[in-house]
């Protein structure tokens, strides 16, 4: 058989003539139209669902590590509010610390478990600088006295470093309650009076943590706590030399002082 | 050839009923050349007017747009190993329009043509069915229009020698 192109041309246009139904490929397309919706769809609600997961999770996991920081420092009850260097808790630097301080340092502390919060505003604010309140000098001074008194239902700590130039700014601020609160202030009652460290390669006083106890509504004695190689804590005319905190109350300190 | 009715202007399921209804009898018979297999014929044809459907109001000339969608799923489909070319000794019986059997002539060029890789039949299939000129099949098929002159050159000297020796040996 020999043929050209005429042929193969016909012979390829042999047997048409069928038709295709245009209501079917409508049909199909509108189908497939669906189904990329519904594909559509479902990734828009995977994607909801994921969102509100993920969401949940991190709410969970936020709650969780408060919870977790609480109860890290729940021996102390206490969770510290961070100030970056010079600010002064409240001042304007809006910070939690300060807004805290503002109102009476309640509501920023609210992990403690202890429900005894003295009224507003008798705790004090935390200065940009420490108060000067320094170790007594004079060996006849009373040491042994209290240096809390009375029923102390709060005491608030605020945490300073030193400088190279020397000079402490505000750090850390929290707030200890109820049987916590008391619970350092026997403890440092009860502390005896120690001896002053001699050699102490540390710059001296390069820490130091302020206490503003409240027994009731009221403000007591401001006591300052010094940390250098040991601590020592005194109210200016008091004093504890080398008192050694319990171990979570240390981890407080040590934490305000960073 | 018959002659294909330009597209139909845009205006939604009419405008693509119309375009159906005047160009799928010619595609379906492309589709079934191609793959020389009535059954994927429609399959082809149909897959490729549903993609055509899809994008119908995003589309300049769709009857080219089918012809190109044709070729590249077929020569796409012949590629992978699940669809590829099933040779038969004997090619199926299909009614045709007229409910006649096939001619022996037609029969075996279509044979041959499906022996034929599915490159150069795609080529053979839209210069002598489709018309098209070495360009638009060049364009359809995304290759040089020398490799569409070559390619349909090397197609048809393959059907002439099978036919002829085929003929030889009746």
């Amino acid at each position: 058989m020999t043929w050209d192109e005429s042929e193969l041309r016909a012979a390829l246009h042999e047997g048409e003539g069928e038709t295709l139904s245009p209501g079917h490929i409508v049909a199909l397309g509108e189908a497939r139209l669906q189904r990329r919706h519904d594909r559509i769809r479902t990734a828009a609600v995977a994607v909801v669902v994921t969102g509100l997961l993920g969401g949940g999770v991190g709410a969970l996991t936020q709650l969780g590590g408060s919870s977790e920081s609480a109860s890290s420092n729940s021996a102390a009850g206490a969770k510290l509010d961070h100030f970056g260097g010079d600010r002064a808790a409240g001042g304007s630097s809006g910070s939690a610390g300060s807004s805290a301080g503002a109102a009476g340092g309640n509501a920023s502390y609210g992990s403690a478990p202890q429900p005894l919060a003295p009224a507003a505003g008798a705790e004090k604010v935390c200065p940009a600088h420490p108060a000067a309140i320094t170790l007594p000098t004079d060996e006849a001074a009373n040491t042994t006295a209290p240096l809390f008194t009375g029923k102390v239902t709060s005491i608030r700590l605020c945490g300073y470093r030193g400088k190279p130039d020397g000079v402490q700014t505000l750090r850390a601020v929290t707030t200890l309650r109820g049987a916590k609160a008391q619970e350092l202030a026997d403890d440092v009652n009860a502390s005896p009076a120690g001896v002053r460290a001699i050699s102490c390669p540390a710059p001296r006083y390069s820490r130091s943590v302020v206490l503003y106890p409240v027994s009731g509504t009221t403000p007591g004695t401001t006591v300052r706590l010094y940390a250098t190689c040991g601590i020592d804590v005194t109210d200016g005319h008091a004093e504890r030399l080398i008192w050694n905190p319990p171990a979570d109350l240390r981890s407080v300190l040590d934490d305000l002082t960073k | 050839m018959p002659q294909l009715g330009a597209p139909p202007a845009r205006g939604g399921d009419e405008a693509f009923r119309a375009f159906v209804e005047a160009n799928g009898a010619t595609l379906l018979h492309a589709a079934r050349l191609l793959t020389g297999d009535h059954q994927r014929g429609e399959d082809l044809v149909q897959t490729v007017l549903t993609k055509v459907y899809l994008k119908w109001g995003r589309i300049d000339a769709p009857l080219a747009y089918a012809r190109r969608a044709l070729v590249t799923a077929q020569i796409d489909a012949s590629r992978r190993r699940w669809w590829g070319e099933r040779p038969t000794e004997t090619l199926p019986e299909t009614a045709d329009a007229d409910g006649l059997a096939p001619s022996e002539d037609r029969d075996q060029l279509r044979r041959l043509l499906a022996e034929l890789n599915p490159r150069e039949r795609a080529v053979v299939v839209l210069r002598y069915y489709c018309d098209l000129s070495e360009q638009e099949a060049a364009a359809a098929l995304k290759m040089p229009v020398g490799t569409v002159k070559s390619t349909c050159s090397r197609a048809l000297a393959r059907l002439r020698v099978e036919l002829t020796a085929e003929g030889a040996g009746q």
